[in-house]
């Protein structure tokens, strides 16, 4: 522990320290990134070819629901839109849901098979972003720019 | 993941109780997981962006930042920016307050089977499913004035607020 806090207080390795943790993040990124495209993103990779996708079962999390038609309805996420058939009643445009179901065998439609609404999701992201903008206010208002770096106070 | 305001008013009970200064550092690390990991793809979405997959992937890889190693990696990158006699206090209080958010998140229940803590060894999801990914909007207004109360009675004297 002694020797691990020399390391991270020392100012001589802090460059090379800086470069080899960013490049580590970004491996772990790139391990996540593949990881979740071939799970939750397997929808993501049914829309370049939906053949490959029938039948297989998957979850989304957190999808804004784009509109609704009585025997479904079509969600949204990161640029992409699926359609699902399921209930549409409690849903409205803008509202979000997580489903897990499976496509049709064509792959071009998922069949819903459990279905969460999140009538909340709008408070709870407000709330984050006063709480994230406060915290940065925060901490904007308790460091100074020093010799050799940032400085807290305190 | 929870709302912030919750995971805000965490660090401020963590504070009162171990009365230790850098409060706001504490609630740095309990707002970075989400900051770094959902506010990415809250945006996009909300400027109505269109993903192909390099996009996609970039945003989806930005996950990595809520678990447990990404926390330390970037608690560790985030104190090194700071001078050489606070970077040791920086790093733990960030990492603690890391700590401080996968526990209240993994509380939880989610479709999705829960958070990715074993990440790179396992992607394997961990949730207690104790409680909905919702339920703390309704505590959030309460507890934040509580817990910041809390906090400015028990907090060392003589020091800074911070």
């Amino acid at each position: 522990m002694r020797a691990f806090g020399r390391v991270i207080v020392g100012d001589r390795v802090r460059p090379w320290l800086a470069v080899g943790l960013l490049l580590v993040l970004g491996f772990l990124g790139k391990q996540t990134a593949d990881y979740a495209v071939e799970t939750e993103g397997s929808a993501r990779r049914c829309f370049a070819d939906s053949s490959i996708c029938g039948g297989e079962e998957v979850v989304l999390s957190v999808w804004r629901v784009l509109d609704t038609q009585p025997d479904g309805f079509r969600v949204t996420r990161l640029g992409h839109v699926l359609e699902v058939k399921g209930p549409s009643q409690g849903l409205s445009e803008g509202s979000r849901v997580s489903v897990r179901g499976r496509f049709n065998p064509e792959g071009s439609r998922l069949v819903e098979l459990e279905r969460v609404n999140h009538p909340l999701w709008g408070l709870k992201r407000n709330f984050s972003l006063l709480g994230a903008i406060g915290v940065f206010c925060w901490l904007l208002s308790s460091i100074r720019l020093g010799v050799g770096g940032l400085v807290c106070r305190g | 993941m929870a709302d912030l305001l919750t995971h805000v008013s965490t660090a401020f009970l963590a504070k009162s109780v171990s009365q230790k200064p850098h409060a706001v550092l504490l609630a740095t690390g309990v707002v970075l997981p989400d900051v770094g990991s959902r506010l990415p793809g809250i945006v996009f979405d909300q400027l109505g962006g269109q993903g192909d997959l390099p996009m996609v992937g970039l945003l989806l890889g930005s996950g990595v930042l809520h678990t447990p190693i990404g926390i330390a990696v970037c608690s560790l990158l985030l104190a090194l920016c700071f001078v050489q006699s606070q970077r040791a206090v920086v790093f733990w209080n960030l990492l603690a307050g890391g700590v401080l958010h996968l526990a209240l998140d993994v509380m939880q229940r989610h479709l999705t089977g829960g958070y990715q803590l074993w990440v790179p060894w396992s992607y394997e999801g961990v949730e207690l499913g104790w409680i909905s990914s919702e339920s703390t909007v309704w505590i959030a207004p309460v507890l934040l004035p509580l817990s910041v109360w809390a906090w400015r009675r028990r907090r060392p004297s003589g020091g800074s607020p911070s």
